[in-house]
């Protein structure tokens, strides 16, 4: 991946022309499959307590039941819809001096993160994740843990090489 | 857990310790850490367990106290089944942990399934503890902390090195952070010392508080108590109203409960006493806490570092960097609006100083309160500070009158529901009286709007070269206001309906926390997010 390093006149450049791009489609084709697996799995639980097989069919599952399977249904789908929905507002940007992210389908979210302001970085990955070569990038700030800025579904060489260009950026050696 | 910090002097057998930390650097080597990380993580998942489930599943055990003593040999299987489980899950922990010193900065890699990989540069590490847990003890190993300004709760240990080793890391991190002000870095390390009253003679006093500001302090800081307490002498013709016009209505609550109606009341109103002297008692204990935190309130100048010393019994120092002052509040409650008084207050970093809330609220290190000052001298402080003028004076541009609208929709909507379905099915009932149930209705409506109309006009921002000026607020108001240069990330938030009507709300987080404001115009939005940025990536302003 390149990253441009040409001067640029700052007073030119807006939050509202970000050269923004989307994340990897894995990020989405997990998201919906494990909506599908987690769906399952809690519709297998109540289908096996709704049998009655067992152990004795609970009570609440005699006047419950039917709104159960539609609740844990109704959750499933609209979270699969969701993520299809807003999959392609789930975009990021880097600038020479800062980092960009958007999110949300309703609220659509842009967080602007100056890289002098960030204090260490971090790349995660779960099991999944890695299966699919993709990861997270972390990046903190003294804005304490709960404004972390984080892009999850990078291609794995891309948050390597993004990690490696925050880190190289000569702000992150500057005081503070 | 014990800090060796400082607490060794460098000798000539460090050299070699010295020497070998170097040499990792030089290196550029992924390392693993002593085996002895295991006994770490057993620990730490084990304390982890017992935080977490041990202390909210004891009342079962406790109810169950006889039928566990008779599976006393399963419950200990049990637990060594789960002790065997922690062992490996430590092991594997230990077998994924490296790190890598570099040059610049300090790497470490862990985790089995999900995986991370940290890079913490030099430049930015506040602090190196070393610490030593108890069941350290009888090894020669310790544990380094990295402190950031970022990492209140984010990990960044070296979980088991040589304590040689680790002081030599220290000290040469230290060396390699070595900056021109890391005197006055050290000196921030014990922002709250007690009991020291000692006054260098360069110091001015900017304010004191006396008793009566004390008392008044006491009094407007729980003003719902003291109002419902001034109401005391009436609740008893209250009481008898209250039932009046439930009974009017027609909302029987004995019968709702299933109660006789006279025991009903005569508890209704027995409640209602304990609850008034309650709130008497409390003011009380408001004004008397006032005064023990700030008895000989003294907030004076020294250099660039603002002193504030107070205290009956226990004389409390927070000492506080002016350059590290993220952002000043002034605080006014509805009373403290009609008596011209306001809480001030100068906030630093809340993420990186250790202990931040130690000792609660008005002695935490991270806040600096000066408590019930005049409007004047709140100004002339913040003046001291900041370099702004009158904060109540400044003009500040409205929200969009949208917002009411939001704020109706929600939580107001949500709110409305519960009274509205509860009456409306009364009504469907023919339960009580249509008239006053409707009126009861349409009067809780024109609260909850009032409230949002109020909401709305409370809010307010302004910004100029250097700061931003924010305004918020319901019956009291606050106002807020920091340098544009100390924001350490912004937030941009639009709905549909937001950008339909070219409106955004804003977030901007500073090292002490984020503020929001909502319903802007889109344009000064955007304009502010850009300046911000710009300013960070020009000039390149510290934030502490």
């Amino acid at each position: 991946m390149e990253y441009s390093n040409q001067t640029i006149n700052l007073d030119d450049v807006s939050v509202e022309s970000l050269p923004l791009k989307g994340i990897s489609t894995r990020y989405r084709t997990i998201h919906i499959s494990l909506t599908v697996l987690v769906t399952i799995i809690i519709l297998a639980v109540f289908a096996f307590l709704d049998s009655g097989i067992v152990i004795t069919r609970p009570e609440w599952m005699e006047f419950l039941g039917a709104a159960i399977y539609g609740l844990v249904l109704f959750f499933a789908l609209w979270n699969i819809l969701y993520i299809v929905f807003s999959f392609q507002f789930i975009q990021y940007a880097v600038r020479e001096q800062d980092l960009h992210f958007q999110s949300g389908l309703f609220f659509r979210k842009l967080v602007s993160q100056p890289i002098l302001r960030i204090q260490h970085i971090e790349l995660n990955r779960g099991p999944i994740e890695r299966k699919a070569n993709l990861a997270t990038l972390q990046v903190f700030s003294a804005g304490g843990v709960s404004h972390t800025f984080e892009i999850p579904g990078l291609d794995y060489e891309e948050a390597v090489a993004l990690r490696k260009f925050i880190i190289d950026h000569k702000d992150l050696s500057l005081d503070e | 857990m014990s800090d060796h910090a400082d607490m060794l002097e460098r000798t000539p057998d460090d050299s070699a310790s010295d020497a070998q930390i170097k040499r990792e650097i030089a290196s550029d080597e992924w390392s693993r850490v002593s085996p002895i990380a295991i006994l770490y993580f057993f620990a730490k998942t084990l304390f982890f367990i017992i935080n977490n489930i041990v202390i909210y599943s004891l009342p079962i055990f406790a109810f169950n106290f006889a039928k566990a003593k008779e599976n006393i040999v399963f419950i200990g299987l049990g637990c060594l089944a789960l002790a065997i489980l922690i062992a490996m899950g430590s092991l594997l922990k230990y077998l994924f942990y490296f790190y890598r010193l570099s040059a610049d900065r300090v790497e470490i890699k862990q985790g089995v399934f999900q995986k991370s990989h940290l890079d913490l540069p030099f430049a930015k590490i506040q602090n190196v503890k070393i610490i030593q847990p108890f069941y350290y003890r009888f090894s020669n190993f310790a544990i380094i902390e990295l402190d950031t300004a970022g990492s209140a709760k984010q990990e960044a240990n070296i979980v088991a090195i040589r304590l040689p080793l680790a002081e030599s890391f220290k000290h040469i991190v230290q060396s390699i952070i070595k900056k021109p002000n890391s005197a006055d870095k050290h000196e921030t390390k014990d922002t709250e010392e007690q009991g020291n009253q000692v006054h260098s003679s360069d110091e001015v006093v900017l304010n004191k508080r006396s008793i009566k500001d004390l008392i008044i302090h006491g009094i407007t800081n729980n003003r719902v108590w003291i109002f419902l307490g001034f109401l005391a002498p009436f609740y008893n013709a209250i009481a008898e109203n209250i039932g009046n016009i439930l009974m009017l209505v027609g909302f029987d609550i004995a019968s709702f409960l299933d109660y006789e109606t006279q025991s009903m009341g005569v508890f209704l109103l027995h409640l209602f006493s304990i609850f008034m002297l309650l709130m008497l008692v409390l003011v009380s204990f408001s004004i008397i806490g006032a005064i023990f935190v700030f008895f000989d309130y003294h907030l004076s100048k020294s250099g660039g570092r603002f002193i504030r010393r107070s205290g009956l019994f226990t004389k409390h120092e927070v000492s506080m960097k002016g350059s590290r002052i993220q952002r000043a509040v002034q605080q006014q409650d509805w009373l403290d609006i009609i008596i011209g008084r306001v809480n001030l207050s100068f906030e630093q970093n809340s993420a990186g100083v250790h202990g931040a809330n130690q000792g609660g609220q008005l002695n935490s290190a991270t806040k600096l309160i000066v408590p019930s000052v005049t409007t004047m001298e709140a100004d002339e402080l913040t003046l001291d500070v900041f370099s702004v003028n009158a904060l109540s004076k400044i003009s500040f541009q409205r929200i969009s009158r949208r917002f009411i609208v939001r704020l109706l929709l929600y939580p107001m909507l949500m709110i409305y529901a519960i009274p509205a379905l509860l009456l409306g099915a009364m009504l469907i009932n023919g339960s009580g009286n249509p008239t006053v149930l409707s009126a009861i209705l349409i009067g809780i409506l024109v609260l909850l709007v009032i409230l949002s109309v109020l909401r709305w006009y409370r809010w307010g921002y302004a910004s100029d070269d250097t700061f931003i000026y924010v305004r918020k607020g319901l019956f009291g108001r606050d106002f807020i206001v920091f340098p544009i240069r100390k924001i350490q990330q912004t937030k941009f938030v639009q709905t549909p309906f937001m950008r339909k009507a070219n409106l955004a709300t804003v977030k901007f987080v500073l090292a002490s926390g984020g503020i929001t404001v909502p319903y802007l115009d889109k344009a000064v939005v955007t304009n502010i997010i850009d300046e911000a940025l710009m300013v960070t990536a020009k000039e390149k302003p510290a934030w502490m």
